[in-house]
């Protein structure tokens, strides 16, 4: 379900684009304003600029990644997402529509998150066009405490078709504890609990899972389903988006 | 890492039931997998030598070899639409004519699904094979088919001609008219649709059998079947005989792509089969790496009261019951002038209003008035006391109001050295995004972009890059985005696009049908001084030199032969449309030296003649043109060009093309003097000319992507009548169709084929490629190359260029607008 779709050769020279085309970025915050390209642009020197995202050749060395002391440097909301057991690739915040913030690495891979539910995503392979879900029950949208969580959830997935047209998948999902565990992101410990969630469609079936700070409902890690083609996402917080 | 205590341990809590859950999705719900269906021999869906009552998934592309007693069938079958498949066969007959003497046969089937199978009612289907051809495989059937286990499928049919076999029944049909009781055996003349022989013939067969598919083998099906058909007209002169009527066999469908079968045949031999099927409505290909767009940034917002005249507005788009008002109103009327929008304006009488809005009356006014995008209301002094905004054009219109109100500051606008920053950045945006910037001007609230696409596969996905590129890289104030789409020089398509309304619908999640929903699609407007040239920014030029193909079918002593070579050509751009180009081909091994066949056309050589072209013609110029594409209004375009215009023919040519983006069809003239070229392909001719010409209806019928095209007028040979094409083409450029020629030219005339006919395809390479490209591979298959209906080759024609690019194309296509 997970396998590699694309010889990785293949793939890392696909990943030629730089961030020349940044300009001028407004709203948001972050890296909400022109200082957009730079920071990309420092993330990008930081991690090495061919594995600034995912599907990167594999590094000859121990795969590049940052301190915590250099993410709190670039002075912007950050996460990071792997796919198939990747490196870390970074992704820096750089837009920020309604109350979804889209991030982004230097080499133009983006993920968009909605609160911590994965809305859309970009040069992934087969892409997560769009998302959907009752914005009042989803917890991963509208942040709450874990007990006032809820037990079941549709999510529904919009994806592209051969045909410039669109579909959707629509799962069905329960949720349940799995307990508290200590997770650590780049330096910092947590003490989170991890939430299952099982979903159906008709046709499939995923698990998503949530590592989340029990008072206050925020997800600081996640595997979130991408496509039945590509997997799905895990996703950390590194630096948190705020208003 | 999970800890499998932990889990345990909390394994059994739930947290609290959520609240119900309403969400309603844009777009449709993923489909079931459709059940794979496997061909039967002769590349028709169907058991091992018979047909079934099954088709394969809509759209699906299938190639089939199928081999047994000295009988090849290689098989290009299409499920044309989800009702009808269709297949054209190119079979080889050992010692059919003698012991040393092969058949090389071509012919054409159709199947046409009647009815679906229920829970208590079979499939039903009717079928013609061969219908199209000389009629060696000629026959009709009726055949059924019933899955009576999820395992388990039952197939029954009757047929007739071949599948008459040796004659199971009288057929029933000679019971109405003595007339069915004749039928023509096989002629190996024609090449005519056999009209006179559907269902006649002294007999009529059964045939059927069962598929197994157990479901601890997924992929595999077992088959058994009773075939009707005698073989002893095909065995000819060699060794092949039936002793029983029963075939039996296996088929594995191996992959998504390919499946394989073998059998065991009328009780004598053993039949292979083996089949490569994709469906262009499915990608082959990751589409989504490489670099993605940049997110759209949003302006930081001004502060914006109500729009002038209009008052507060209220959205009520949707479905919505009129809750009835008696509200009664001093005047009602539709605003003029409201830039496409029905806009209503409703005046209250005196002391009617008590400052709430109406909303409900709004609606009200919607049924009286058949349908109105919005209302205001005004109070007795024509004050507005609010608007009521009832479908989405009303917002654009709302949203034009409010632009004209300003905002945003313009004064960069004077600035000349703003201007070069603004250009620069929009030009570097584009061309990380792969897009060439043709031209650009900026007004303070406006921009008007030309691009060309030499990247995306999708149209849409050109605009909505350059869009996102402008929307963040231009001044605030700038709200109206323009982007004109330049295929081969011509302005093709405008898209005006509010740049307020793509912040406001970014990254939600029906943002392609909100972008859609507030773009304005118009036919772009000729240049100042067009259609004179302009040679601003010119000249310019390019080269290639690429690999080539060049494949010759259906000659009996080789019937594919393939001649590897090398192309280069060069295009220099003079002005704006005006360009000298052309291409040079080099066979590498000269693979088409030993074609022999000599033509035994009795009219001019046109085309029959082509075996010297290519023997001679190595190295040869395949073209070379000077051209001049211009318009000449905002939807009507045209074309000139002289010199080398193809490999046989070469001469001035001229069009015209009528299509506005707003219609489906279009209207085409083109008229030719052209000379025969000698077969050495280099600047000399030989003594054949002649005037030919085309008035050409293109119509996209809106109907499963097909399309219609009919060609009238006088062909190379100095023949005169029409081709008609008839072709499904898909929005991801794959198209495949058929085109038949009818001329003065009698069938006997014109010699073995009896008219000129064909099919097409076009693979577009981003299908099949994880990476975008524009390049397609275009494939005709004709039977036979023969002089009659034959037409001049134009690289260039108009219809081609701008037919992706208007608005229904645009529509299937936009999807792909934020990709």
């Amino acid at each position: 379900m997970t396998g590699s779709l694309v010889p990785r050769a293949l793939r890392a020279a696909l990943l030629a684009a730089g961030v020349g085309g940044l300009a001028a970025c407004s709203g948001g915050s972050g890296s909400g304003s022109d200082a957009g390209a730079a920071v990309l642009g420092q993330v990008g020197g930081l991690v090495g600029s061919e594995v600034g995202g995912l599907f990167g050749d594999e590094p000859e060395g121990p795969p590049p990644t940052m301190t915590r002391e250099q993410i709190r440097g670039v002075g912007a909301a950050m996460i990071t997402a792997s796919i198939d057991d990747s490196p870390d690739a970074f992704f820096v915040a750089l837009a920020r529509n309604g109350p979804r913030v889209t991030y982004v690495t230097p080499t133009r891979q983006s993920i968009t998150l909605d609160g911590m539910a994965m809305a859309s995503t970009h040069g992934m392979g087969v892409d997560l066009a769009g998302y959907r879900s009752d914005r009042e029950v989803d917890p991963l949208i509208t942040q709450r405490p874990l007990r006032d969580w809820p037990a079941r959830i549709t999510r529904i997935y919009r994806y592209h078709d051969a045909l410039g047209g669109m579909f959707t998948r629509s799962f069905d999902c329960d949720l349940r504890w799995l307990g508290t565990e200590p997770v650590e992101i780049y330096e910092l410990d947590f003490e989170l609990v991890q939430v299952e969630e099982v979903c159906r469609s008709p046709y499939r079936s995923m698990t998503n899972r949530y590592w989340v700070e029990e008072e206050t409902g925020f997800v600081w890690k996640s595997r979130q389903f991408l496509s039945p083609e590509r997997g799905s996402l895990d996703l950390k917080v590194l630096v948190a988006f705020s208003q | 890492m999970v800890r499998a205590a932990l889990a345990s341990a909390c394994a059994a809590a739930a947290v609290p039931l959520a609240a119900p859950l309403v969400v309603s999705p844009a777009a449709a719900q993923e489909p079931p997998p459709p059940r794979r269906e496997t061909q039967n021999l002769f590349g028709i869906t169907g058991l091992i030598d018979t047909p079934s009552a099954r088709v394969q998934p809509d759209g699906q592309l299938s190639f089939t070899a199928g081999y047994f007693g000295g009988f090849l069938r290689n098989t290009l079958s299409f499920q044309v639409l989800p009702r009808i498949e269709g297949a054209f066969r190119y079979s080889m007959l050992n010692k059919f004519f003698s012991p040393n003497l092969d058949l090389f046969d071509r012919s054409f089937d159709i199947k046409i699904l009647l009815s679906d199978e229920t829970k208590n009612f079979p499939a039903i289907a009717v079928g013609l094979q061969d219908f199209l051809g000389t009629g060696i495989y000629s026959g009709e059937y009726v055949v059924a088919t019933k899955q009576i286990r999820p395992d388990l499928t039952l197939t029954g049919g009757f047929g007739w001609g071949r599948l008459a076999g040796t004659g199971n029944l009288r057929n029933p049909l000679t019971f109405f008219s003595d007339g069915f009781e004749d039928r023509d055996t096989v002629r190996l003349q024609t090449g005519t649709v056999r009209f006179g022989q559907f269902f006649r013939g002294p007999d009529m067969g059964v045939f059927g059998g069962l598929e197994w598919r157990p479901n601890f083998l997924p992929g595999v099906s077992v088959k058994a079947e009773y075939s009707p058909f005698d073989y002893s007209i095909d065995a000819g002169f060699g060794d092949f005989e039936q002793e029983i009527p029963f075939n039996f066999g296996i088929d594995w469908q191996a992959t998504d792509l390919i499946s394989v079968g073998a059998y065991a045949m009328y009780g004598t031999t053993f039949g292979v089969r083996a089949t490569i099927s994709t469906n262009p409505g499915v990608d082959i290909a990751p589409q989504d790496l490489g670099p993605g767009p940049l997110p759209l940034r949003p302006r930081p917002p001004v502060e914006q009261g109500p729009p002038p005249g209009l008052g507060p507005v209220v959205e009520r788009i949707g479905p919505a019951p009129a809750p009835g008002s008696d509200l009664a109103l001093s005047t009602l009327e539709l605003e003029a002038a409201t830039e496409g929008a029905r806009w209503a304006i409703a005046q209250l009488p005196p002391g009617a209003s008590d400052g709430t809005c109406p909303e409900g009356t709004a609606l009200d006014i919607d049924a009286q008035l058949g349908v109105i995008d919005g209302v205001t209301f005004r109070d007795a002094t024509g004050a507005p006391i609010c608007s009521v905004v009832l479908r989405p054009a009303g917002q654009r219109y709302v949203e034009t109001k409010r632009l004209r109100r300003g905002g945003y500051d313009t004064a960069w606008f004077s600035d000349p050295a703003q201007h070069e920053r603004v250009t620069e950045r929009v030009r570097a945006a584009l061309r990380a995004d792969r897009l060439d910037m043709v031209s650009f001007s900026l007004e303070p609230q406006r921009v008007r972009l030309e691009i060309a696409n030499p990247t995306y596969n999708a149209p849409p996905q050109a605009i909505g890059r350059a869009a996102v590129s402008l929307a963040n890289a231009l001044p605030p104030s700038v709200e109206d985005l323009e982007i004109t789409l330049v295929e081969q020089t011509l302005p093709v398509v405008t898209v005006i696009l509010r740049r307020a309304r793509l912040e406001a619908v970014a990254e939600t999640p029906d943002e392609e049908r909100d972008s859609w929903l507030g773009a304005q699609v118009v036919d772009t407007p000729p240049r100042p001084g067009s259609p004179l040239p302009e040679f601003t920014g010119y000249p310019r030029y390019s080269w290639f030199i690429t690999p080539a193909l060049p494949i010759s079918l259906f000659d009996p002593d080789a019937p594919l032969r393939a001649d590897p070579s090398i192309r280069a050509g060069a295009r220099l751009e003079l002005a704006r449309g005006a360009s000298v180009s052309g291409s040079v081909i080099k066979s590498l091994f000269g693979q088409f030296d030993d074609i022999d066949r000599p033509s035994d056309s009795t009219l001019p050589h046109v085309r029959s003649d082509y075996r010297f072209y290519l023997q001679e013609g190595d190295p040869g110029v395949e073209r070379l043109t000077a051209d001049y594409l211009f318009k000449m209004a905002p939807d009507v375009y045209g074309r000139v060009s002289a010199g080398m215009l193809e490999r046989m023919f070469g001469g001035v040519s001229g069009e015209i093309l009528w299509k506005s983006v707003d219609r489906d069809w279009g209207l085409g003239a083109e008229l030719n003097y052209v000379r025969q070229r000698d077969y050495d392909m280099l600047a000399g001719f030989r003594d054949y000319d002649v005037i030919t010409g085309h008035g050409s209806f293109y119509w996209d019928t809106g109907w499963n992507d097909m399309e219609l095209q009919i060609d009238a007028g006088r062909y190379l040979a100095g023949d005169y009548g029409a081709t008609f094409t008839l072709s499904r083409r898909f929005s991801n450029g794959w198209e495949i169709g058929g085109f038949f020629t009818l001329t003065d030219v009698p069938f006997d005339e014109y010699g073995e084929g009896s008219f000129d006919k064909g099919l097409f395809l076009t693979i577009p390479l981003r299908w099949g490629l994880p990476f975008e490209t524009r390049e397609r591979v275009p494939i005709t298959i004709r039977p036979l190359t023969r002089d009659g209906g034959a037409r001049l080759e134009v690289f260039n024609r108009l219809y081609p260029i701008v037919r992706e690019a208007d608005r229904t194309d645009l529509q299937k296509d936009w999807g792909n607008f934020w990709r």
